[in-house]
């Protein structure tokens, strides 16, 4: 992935934004509180991204490099709102402590970051058959009817997703994350 | 800065892992003894870890994510922004990059010379989109607009000048034909005498020096030069931007100088942009090798790069894979800009409409990417504009007032 993207694969960095851009969003928001801010700063991390032409040794030192430049993004921001004396920003100065918890939540982003790569493959009607049954627990009647369909249908979407974890995770098997939610 | 490098590599490794011990995927012995290390690490971790053990709680809180911040319209914008993708229609439209990378310089300059930069998107297949057509106004027809100022420091206004001889600095004849100024006869043993090729806003003009190298000025900028080169270097000013088509000579260099930048050639063609206003001063390179200096710094360009030097900084950086169309866009008579923030866009805008700026809006952070035709009038173009969300705008004689 790290590599497609070097080589100026546009794709690649599409299909990292879809994982990737939420999660990040939910890190700057431990230091900005303010979504659109977010999103802002999150959206410079990704064009800094493409920018930056040197190559990633191993996928650990481009996703490192993603929470690092949105950590530093938002700090400028915090910063240059500050200098703007806006008030209720200098109430936000994080001591070591809280910058500590914010590193150590990126262990739960980045869990959620290897969820989120499978669930944004998954197309939309998919993702939301996937959704019920597994966030849910909503049995296949009971999501035929809140989805209007067929339970023919949402059989058919749980086969369907089988088929595309299988060929995301291959050899190494599927993940019981996706077991449990009773796709079989 | 290096150790929160290894920090944070360190949390996504650990994250990773997690995921494939609760998951059931296959752990090497290393793996477990780390995640161990990890887990004895404190309190606030065996929390982390239980909580991630609840998935409903973790789907629920991934849903909100991805729903609070969809990542389908950012992408997009993103990618309008780097100028990856085909955009709304009218005239604004980004074109792909891709493109860039496999052209040769040779063809760079054929599509220049040819003004027919459509033939270059037809390509790819994407094509221009369908244009809207221009508004409120007729289109303008800007007459090349400069003036000469010789050594004596008499001025020429050029546009109402008439065509022929102009002035005569020694022996060496000044003649204004076709749109452009060229420098005849005169001969080694001439005094040297300067004069100064400046234009302004809304202004460009084509002069062609002694040597026979073809500069042609963009808007609000100045060419300082000799009547006659002599010797082993042919040394010109420029404040501004301006492309150049240098002739060949190979025992005289050809070196500009712009403030503190200077950019010695051996015939090539090139495009300087170095604006007193803006921050960055590029020159890029269409054909041949230049070398970049500033000061004892030193910098090799080749064919197809772009070196950028800061104005406040003394950083001289090569790109690889600049945006070429995007420099020299200029010459095909339309404004390109990626990336780019209302202050750049505005500045462009007043360099060739010649107008004021003011700002009543607090949100500076908009990033915006397309092509605007030269000869589009202002009020169309800021319809333009206001049509692609890009902010509100109104006019007071002069004076270009941008809302929110």
């Amino acid at each position: 992935m790290f590599l497609r993207l070097s080589n100026g694969d546009a794709t690649a960095l599409g299909e990292l934004m879809k994982s990737y851009f939420p999660l990040l969003c939910g890190y700057a928001e431990h230091f900005v509180r303010d979504s659109s801010l977010a999103k802002d700063i999150v959206q410079e991390v990704f064009i800094k991204l493409w920018q930056y032409k040197g190559r990633f040794e191993a996928a650990g030192n481009l996703k490192a490099f993603l929470y690092l430049s949105t950590r530093n993004g938002c700090l400028n921001s915090l910063r240059s709102l500050e200098r703007e004396s806006d008030r209720r920003v200098k109430a936000t100065y994080l001591d070591a402590r809280e910058m500590e918890a914010i590193d150590e939540s990126i262990v739960r982003l980045e869990y959620m970051a290897e969820i989120n790569k499978v669930v944004q493959q998954l197309p939309l009607k998919m993702r939301e058959v996937f959704r019920l049954s597994f966030e849910e627990g909503l049995s296949i009647e009971e999501i035929a009817k809140k989805m209007g369909i067929s339970a023919k249908t949402v059989r058919n979407q749980k086969y369907k997703t089988l088929v595309v974890l299988r060929r995301h995770f291959g050899q190494t098997g599927i993940p019981l994350l996706f077991l449990i939610s009773g796709i079989n | 800065m290096e150790a929160d490098q290894d920090k944070v590599q360190y949390y996504v490794l650990i994250g990773h892992l997690i995921f494939k011990e609760i998951e059931g995927l296959p752990l090497t012995e290393r793996e477990r003894e780390d995640l161990r290390a990890w887990r004895n690490g404190g309190e606030e971790r065996k929390l982390i870890d239980e909580g991630l053990r609840d998935r409903r709680a973790l789907m629920q809180e991934l849903t909100v994510l991805n729903d609070r911040y969809k990542a389908a319209a950012s992408i997009e914008q993103v990618f309008r922004i780097l100028g990856l993708e085909v955009e709304r229609p009218g005239e604004v439209s980004a074109i792909g990059r891709a493109w860039m990378r496999g052209m040769s310089a040779a063809a760079a300059v054929i599509f220049l010379m040819l003004g027919s930069w459509w033939l270059v998107t037809n390509k790819e297949g994407a094509g221009p989109a369908p244009l809207r057509p221009a508004e409120a106004g007729v289109a303008v027809q800007k007459p090349d607009k400069a003036v000469l100022i010789l050594s004596d420091g008499t001025q020429i206004p050029l546009d109402s000048a008439r065509d022929g001889q102009v002035a005569q600095q020694g022996g060496v004849k000044v003649v204004k034909m076709n749109g452009q100024v060229s420098y005849r006869g005169g001969d080694r043993g001439e005094p040297v005498a300067y004069n100064t090729m400046a234009t302004p806003r809304g202004g460009q003009y084509l002069v062609v020096l002694p040597d026979s190298t073809r500069v042609w000025l963009n808007a609000v900028s100045s060419l300082r030069y000799p009547t006659v080169f002599s010797g082993r270097e042919r040394k010109v000013e420029l404040n501004g931007e301006a492309y150049f088509d240098v002739a060949p000579n190979k025992s005289s260099v050809f070196v500009v100088a712009a403030g503190d930048v200077e950019v010695r050639v051996l015939g090539t063609q090139f495009d300087i942009m170095a604006y007193g206003d803006e921050a960055i001063r590029r020159t890029t390179l269409v054909e041949g090798k230049v070398m970049v200096a500033r000061g004892a710094e030193r910098q090799v360009v080749t064919v197809g790069q772009q070196a950028m030097v800061g104005r406040d900084s003394g950083f001289i950086m090569v790109d690889a894979n600049p945006d070429i169309d995007k420099a020299v866009a200029w010459r095909s008579g339309s404004f390109k800009f990626s990336e780019a923030d209302i202050r750049s866009l505005m500045r462009e805008l007043s360099r060739w409409y010649d107008i004021d700026v003011v700002y009543e809006i607090t949100d500076f952070s908009g990033r915006y990417g397309g092509r605007i035709d030269r000869s589009l009038p202002l009020p169309a173009v800021l319809k333009l504009l206001e049509g692609n969300g890009i902010h509100h705008y109104r006019t007071e004689g002069n004076k270009v007032i941008v809302l929110p």
